[in-house]
């Protein structure tokens, strides 16, 4: 049996929500970037759910292999060798949240996960050789961001909000971490965006072996009840809202209800 | 404009190909490029349009694409049943290639419904590859159909092996 493939909702397209409403609505406002993979294959372009369709380019991806299924849902992954996906946003970045679920499958010095043009954009990824992963907004100066300890192999979700005074938090899996003012405050511009190593310095020792899942940028602080909300799922922006289904049933289904009715219309 | 009606009953099926209900003839597209079909009336005999459908395609490639490189479907919502008339980017309603507002197709199928992309196989011509590509919600009782062919490849000359399927995955209950 072939299994229909599940619908993409009409909100993702823009439409007015035939096929119901999103669960949680407020996922879609302020939104910048929706990478996500987990919603199924689209080849070398990975595909952004957001208005600006701001779609990433993949640059040494093979196919055959990058694209995957891990842990239940549609993955693509880059080889932390040559493979990364790369589009040119005009951002300038005030109040934003990050949000990244993710499989780290190897650990690298400095390798970027999520890159936005070096420290004085955003970044997500790895400082040092410890096992922690986090990242910031504004982070050319030290401390370069807020890190939280990750188990390699492990489905996670990272997500760092950074206000417009310059103060970053990270949370993991919706649950608060660390908290770091980083050097740079005010608005952080973006020129480039890339999942899979640093688009400024692309050396070795900055590739990551990831299987990425969502990646979303927001212009805006998330709040916790929305973090929360990301955290419960990688498709959870796209889920739709429970909704009532009407169907119509013929009255001789219910004999019961036919005799009522009779023993009313007698009684009239 | 055709006459096909599409009647409410599960598994109903407007076929969009060279001679099917509604033309659409992207036989021997190059990789890169993007065709549109002729305009599409989803209402049936009632008046009624279908609120999901699952798309279904079936191609064949001139040679082997790289596997899991993919094919784009996506869907240009129209209210008016006349093929010039109220088509959002610039789509013609017409069977023939796309090329956007002038050489930007790629850019503008983004103000278009995206259905979903179909994965393909490493088969070379001769073995036409079928699968589902997404659920279609339509939002208007008209529209076009439009493929962009990512493959890396060309589609194969052949008209009979490159077909999209609309089919009704359930019934609509009315009262």
């Amino acid at each position: 049996m072939v299994r229909a493939p599940a619908p993409l909702p009409s909100y993702v397209n823009g439409f007015a929500p035939r096929n119901g409403p999103a669960a949680y609505p407020s996922l879609w406002a302020g939104l910048l970037l929706a990478w996500t993979p987990a919603l199924g294959n689209t080849g070398n372009v990975l595909r952004d759910c957001g208005p600006a369709r701001l779609h990433g380019t993949g640059s040494g991806l093979t196919l055959s292999s990058a694209w995957d299924v891990r842990q239940g849902y549609p993955s693509l992954r880059t080889d932390g060798v040559d493979d990364y996906v790369v589009a040119s946003p005009n951002w300038s970045l005030d109040g934003a949240t990050f949000s990244c679920w993710f499989v780290l499958h190897t650990l690298n010095t400095w390798q970027r996960i999520v890159d936005g043009k070096n420290d004085t954009g955003f970044w997500f990824g790895r400082s040092s050789n410890t096992g922690t992963i986090g990242g910031s907004f504004g982070g050319q100066n030290a401390p370069h961001g807020a890190y939280a300890a990750y188990t390699l192999g492990t489905l996670a979700h990272y997500c760092i909000t950074r206000t417009a005074a310059g103060l970053n938090t990270l949370y993991v899996n919706g649950i608060p971490q660390a908290t770091t003012y980083t050097g740079l405050t005010g608005s952080r511009p973006v020129t480039t965006v890339a999942a899979g190593q640093n688009r400024t310095n692309s050396s070795g020792n900055e590739r990551s072996d990831c299987s990425y899942y969502d990646i979303r940028l927001y212009g805006r602080v998330l709040n916790q009840r929305e973090i929360t909300q990301l955290a419960s799922d990688p498709l959870a922006a796209y889920l739709p809202a429970k909704s009532r289904r009407f169907v119509s049933i013929p009255d001789s289904f219910y004999p019961w209800h036919r005799r009522r009715s009779g023993l009313l219309v007698g009684s009239l | 404009m055709p006459t096909a009606e599409f009647r409410r009953r599960a598994g109903t099926t407007i076929t969009l190909t060279n001679g099917g209900d509604f033309a659409f003839s992207p036989a021997g597209l190059a990789n890169g490029a993007f065709w549109q079909s002729a305009k599409v009336n989803l209402l049936d005999g009632d008046g009624h349009f279908p609120q999901s459908l699952l798309v279904v395609i079936r191609t064949e490639m001139a040679t082997a694409p790289a596997a899991r490189s993919v094919l784009n479907l996506w869907w240009g919502p129209s209210t008016s049943s006349v093929a010039a008339t109220d088509n959002p980017a610039n789509l013609s309603g017409t069977d023939s290639s796309y090329t956007g507002y002038s050489s930007d197709a790629a850019v503008a199928v983004d103000q278009l419904i995206f259905i979903g992309a179909f994965p393909l196989a490493a088969r070379p011509s001769g073995t036409p590859q079928v699968g589902p590509v997404g659920l279609l919600t339509p939002p208007t009782p008209y529209g076009c159909l439009v493929l962009g062919n990512a493959s890396g490849v060309a589609l194969h000359t052949t008209a009979a092996n490159q077909a999209v399927r609309l089919i009704l995955p359930e019934e609509i209950a009315t009262w």
